[in-house]
């Protein structure tokens, strides 16, 4: 649902991150974050948050300051950032939790292609919560093996197991859009749809099944791609994809 | 697309990059979205030059890029898996989808995937680098 704009809106932008900086170091004037803790508070990654920041203090709402090796950032004391605080108060926002810290941005260091840390990133996922191998499943009996392709039935099956360990019962159907029967153009992506029982946040669903669904287009040699659509979407919306992927997609669970 | 250096993808990124965060900036959410993914199917594409596979058809940088840098070793796996990503966010624009429609955070997501971009454009320009 979008929010109408508030005078907030008009003088800071309607950036979500920016919002959330001002929040952090606005609410109490006594407090002093580094980059780090900034970057973490708002969820963000190191790259975004420093160029906020950097807006922010040449706006002259916040104010840097070294301290030796390292630099921390709080509420400037000037009389528009006085002025912006009970606004910010007014609109009821709060630090929001951020998500899952998000890690794997880091850049390798210089000289190399391997990551410092976190090897599982180049490696075949390990993930306790990643779905059991093909052979342990049951596949489910409302895959028509007439309609999909033989290899296409056990990347499904890997697929739907994901979706439903990431959202449980929020997880209505799995679908595959325009399976075919053939997998000659295996340059194509295979594509699901993930119903919903309400639409997520679509950032938060594609980062909750990201490494799943990488780790099956690695170890299948298909692109899996998905989308997620609330049940109420999925039902009534009478727009092209939606008309034509109701009469075509192949139910996985 | 037709066969050009791979430093001429990388350029091409870096204004895709520049525009994505103009628009992101304008809050022309699916606009970012897409020269975003753009800026990663380009970096793709250098890699596949740098590996002589300067025929790769449009639908097929991300599968090939996938078959052969997607597992790691070459280059960071997270590169890969951010570009699917990267492809699915544009892919709800496309469709309208009511997840995204003014959600809360969807330019944090935005954000995010452009600074991600950034980060792979980096890293395929010290992989173009490395002697064959």
């Amino acid at each position: 649902m979008t929010r109408q704009p508030s005078i907030a809106d008009l003088a800071i932008g309607r950036s979500t991150i920016r919002r959330r900086i001002l929040v952090l170091l606005l609410a109490d004037p006594d407090t002093r974050l580094h980059l780090r803790d900034v970057q973490r508070r708002a969820g963000t990654t190191p790259g975004t948050a420093s160029r906020e920041l950097a807006a922010l203090v040449a706006a002259g709402l916040i104010e840097r300051e070294p301290q030796g090796q390292h630099v921390f950032f709080r509420a400037s004391r000037s009389p528009f950032a006085e002025m912006l605080r009970p606004l910010l108060a007014a609109d009821g926002l709060a630090p929001k939790a951020p998500t899952a810290p998000r890690d794997d941005t880091a850049e390798p260091p210089a000289g190399t292609t391997k990551p410092p840390t976190s090897p599982a990133l180049d490696e075949p996922p390990t993930d306790p919560t990643a779905p059991p191998p093909v052979q342990d499943l049951q596949v489910p009996a409302v895959i028509d093996p007439a309609r999909l392709a033989p290899e296409h039935v056990e990347i499904a099956a890997r697929f739907a197991a994901a979706m439903r360990d990431a959202f449980g019962d929020d997880l209505v159907e799995v679908l595959i859009d325009r399976p075919g029967p053939s997998a000659a153009a295996q340059s194509q992506p295979l594509s699901f749809i993930v119903v919903l029982d309400e639409a997520p946040p679509y950032g938060e669903a594609l980062e909750r099944t990201s490494r799943q669904t990488f780790g099956l287009s690695i170890e299948s040699g298909v692109v899996v791609s998905r989308i997620f659509v609330g049940r109420s979407e999925w039902v009534h919306r009478e727009d092209g994809f939606f008309v034509r992927a109701r009469s075509e997609a192949v139910p996985v669970e | 697309m037709n066969a050009e250096h791979p430093a001429a993808y990388v350029g091409r990124a870096d204004l895709s990059i520049e525009t994505a965060r103009a628009e992101l900036e304008s809050m022309n959410l699916r606009v970012a979205a897409e020269h975003a993914f753009e800026a990663f199917r380009f970096l793709a594409q250098a890699c596949l030059e740098r590996d002589g596979l300067s025929d790769a058809q449009h639908d097929g940088v991300v599968h090939e890029y996938g078959h052969r840098f997607g597992g790691g070793g070459r280059l960071y796996a997270a590169y890969y898996r951010w570009m699917l990503d990267a492809g699915d966010l544009v892919r709800a624009y496309e469709l309208e989808l009511r997840g995204l429609a003014g959600a809360e955070g969807e330019d944090s997501t935005l954000a995010d995937t452009i600074d991600r971009a950034q980060t792979f454009r980096d890293a395929v320009e010290r992989f173009l680098e490395k002697p064959r």
